[in-house]
């Protein structure tokens, strides 16, 4: 078998060793890559007990079998470890073209180990490896490094990854940057930092590995042709994924000033696609390696106190959390602010998360300007935004308490703040309300990484933009995406095929084309396995499983499965006005569905099925 | 019946409909009826609310009164006064 094999550089930083290790094919096959080889390393490898920030926890670049090739939807990679912020199993995915590189150079992941004394960046080309001084580049953000790394290593061939100062300061959730992109959530930037890794620079000069690339050949010409003819996906291109903001603000997915707006369409009116996407704003656009859809956004801003730069725009994401959810308006500052994070190696969602809880706490009285440092922390104050997010990133005043994430934020600050801490299992809400998506609603709450919309496709399926019949889920869905009843087996079936697809690892938004016959013609192409669409939603249900055991192990319980209470309260305006979420019910739907004891563990009997004896063994003894 | 009918503002982008009034008076009694209506008004939608062969996209969604529709509720019968919204769904981010 010539496709996804499974063989890791593993980097010892502590010992400044450097060896080759090949994965089981019979672990590849069960977990099949990205982020499910990742749970099993983590069962196999981490001790539970470990602190995410020390050199016992190890971090994971890992590929899939779709990690790389020229299929649209395939240049992703992911990054997995323990997280500082969730103290759990955690997992983050980025695009760009990283990945591509990587396999070429006859590498299927990098597993760390340990930590440096002093500040160091790995250099791979093809099959050597080594480990170089960073000192000159520690200080440093994502753009200046990578721009020193790739003139220092051979301009367009070099990929690289870095760590900004976030990363630096182990601020919890600081993210890992691959040029314009970034693994931003759970805060892998921090271990990285932990382990004083500055940076990865690979060179290859292979080819990516396909086990049949003329079925695999086949397979993506027919998806590149669904993409054409696909609505979505032509939306995605003209007007990135911020073209979301203007339905969102219509149907009330769309949050404002920390969650506590229903009504968010005049922002939406004035940071939506059109706008992001108008003359004003956009430069151009480009994809991540290999894509033909393109939904990234290349943004100018030729006014204001900005003037001047050019490049990478905000996605949906970004524009809501330095928009609606801090009450700004000001499309310029909102691409200002998200190119802040993204440079200093913050994830936006959270930085955006815990600022708006810090507003809402000023506006209360729980917090007051010497609390912040004189910083006027008023809902759409940019300036003051613009100052907060370098102290979070270097952990300065008042920043220091926010590069904590919003949970240990709100618990330092007290006084009722908990209550202004939108996060579930630690980790900061994406910004799609399930209020109005009570499918969603369950996915926040039991996702394997906290809060997430992108470790499930219930929600996009329930919105109509994505469409897997194989899952028989309409019938379900027709049951309605604003009430609770009906959603935990429809809930469970999705988060099997979400970790198939994370674990692929395949672009969330390549959903809007594939079906199950599709997914398993490239996964059996790629990697070699003559899956079965069958088995492959038995390896998701497994990766779930083991996800959720490991982080069982690191201490989640059932009482974890929890919606913070903004979400649990109705908007008062708006399209999701008066929509009640009622978790008890659909956790009660769920648990028995997703093979969970009452306890939030695995039972024993779904354990075994799936073949997981090894983590039963640890769950049970 | 007179419908009150407003598009998304990225139905009124694709479309080239920028220019013409948010919302706009429909004689039509279901939400299908309506958007045939529109789309014979504006033949520039059809290619984003219908697919090749004529039906109906999945990412056409109706509002009514700000109520979203199941599919089944699309050839319902609206009440004089109603409003309704048509949306191009999109998820993103």
């Amino acid at each position: 078998m010539a496709g996804f094999d499974g063989k890791m550089l593993e980097v010892n930083l502590s010992r400044g060793e450097i060896k080759k290790t090949a994965i089981d094919k019979g672990v590849l096959r069960k977990f099949i890559g990205g982020s499910g080889l990742a749970a099993k390393l983590m069962l196999d490898r981490i001790d539970p007990k470990v602190d995410a920030l020390s050199p016992q926890n190890e971090l994971y670049i890992l590929c899939g079998p779709i990690s790389g090739t020229a299929l649209p939807g395939g240049a992703r990679f992911s990054v997995c470890g323990k997280s500082p912020l969730t103290n759990m199993f955690a997992e983050s995915c980025c695009g760009g073209d990283f990945a591509s590189k990587l396999r070429s150079a006859g590498w299927d992941g990098i597993i760390v180990q340990g930590a440096s004394k002093k500040p160091v960046y790995l250099y791979v080309e093809d099959q050597k490896a080594e480990i170089k001084d960073a000192s000159d580049l520690w200080g440093k953000n994502n753009v200046e490094v990578n721009r020193v790394l790739k003139e220092r290593h051979g301009g367009r061939d070099a990929r690289v990854l870095t760590i900004g100062e976030a990363g630096e300061n182990q601020a919890r959730y600081a993210g890992i940057a691959n040029g314009r992109s970034l693994a931003a959530r759970c805060g892998m930037g921090a271990v990285m930092g932990s382990k004083k890794l500055k940076a990865v620079v690979v060179k290859g000069s292979g080819k990516v590995p396909l086990a049949d690339p003329e079925k695999f050949a086949e397979r993506r010409k027919i998806l590149i042709q669904k993409a054409k003819d696909n609505i979505a996906a032509q939306v995605l291109g003209m007007l990135g994924t911020n073209a979301a903001v203007d339905v969102s603000a219509a149907t009330g997915d769309l949050p404002g000033k920390n969650w506590s707006s229903g009504d968010n369409t005049a922002i939406a009116a004035k940071t939506g696609g059109p706008v992001l996407s108008g003359p004003q704003f956009l430069a151009g656009t480009e994809s991540c390696f290999g894509c033909t859809v393109g939904c990234k956004r290349i943004s100018k801003i030729t006014e204001g106190p900005f003037a001047g730069w050019t490049g990478p725009g905000p996605e949906y994401e970004g524009v809501v959390a330095m928009g609606s959810n801090l009450v700004i308006d000001d499309m310029a500052a909102v691409i200002w602010m998200n190119e802040m994070c993204n440079d200093f190696g913050l994830d936006v969602i959270s930085t955006g998360s815990c600022i708006a809880m810090a507003m809402e706490c000023m506006e209360h009285g729980i917090l007051n300007t010497k609390d912040t440092g004189g910083i006027d922390l008023k809902w759409g104050n940019v300036d003051a935004v613009v100052k907060m997010i370098p102290m979070i990133a270097r952990r300065e005043g008042f920043g220091a308490t926010l590069a904590e994430g919003a949970r240990r934020a709100a618990q330092k600050i007290g006084k009722g703040a908990s209550e202004y801490a939108v996060e579930v299992k630690g980790l900061e809400v994406p910004y799609h309300d399930p209020r109005a998506h009570h499918g969603l609603a369950l996915s926040y709450a039991t996702s394997a990484r906290g809060a997430c919309h992108t470790n499930d496709p219930a929600y996009s399926m329930g919105t109509g933009i994505f469409n897997w019949p194989e899952l028989d889920l309409l019938p379900t869905l027709a049951a309605g995406v604003r009430e609770s009843k009906g959603w935990g087996p429809l809930v469970k079936k999705s988060q099997d095929l979400g970790q198939i697809i994370n674990a692929g690892v395949i672009c969330y938004m390549f959903n809007l084309v594939m079906n199950g016959e599709d997914l398993t013609e490239l996964l059996s192409s790629a990697s070699g396995f003559d899956y079965t669409f069958a088995e492959l939603i038995e390896c998701g249900e497994r990766i779930w499983h083991t996800k959720r055991g490991v982080s069982n192990l690191m201490g989640i319980t059932a009482a974890d499965d929890a919606l913070p209470k903004r979400l649990l309260t109705p908007t008062t305006e708006g399209p999701a006005a008066g929509l009640k979420i009622d978790l008890e019910l659909m956790l009660k739907e769920y648990y028995p569905a997703r093979g969970l004891s009452s306890d939030g563990r695995p039972s024993k009997e779904t354990l075994s099925r799936l073949g997981l004896s090894d983590l039963a063994a640890k769950l049970y003894r | 019946m007179k419908i009150r009918v407003g598009l998304s503002y990225l139905l009124r982008q694709f479309g080239g409909l920028t220019a013409e009034p948010d919302t706009m008076e429909v004689a039509a009694s279901t939400p299908l009826e309506c958007l045939q209506v529109i789309v014979g008004r504006f033949p520039s939608l059809r290619q984003w609310v219908y697919d090749k062969e004529g039906s109906l996209l999945t990412s056409t969604m109706f509002f009514v009164n700000k109520e979203k529709l199941l599919p089944r509720e699309f050839a319902s019968t609206l009440k004089d006064g109603d409003e309704l919204l048509i949306v191009l769904a999109f998820a993103g981010g």
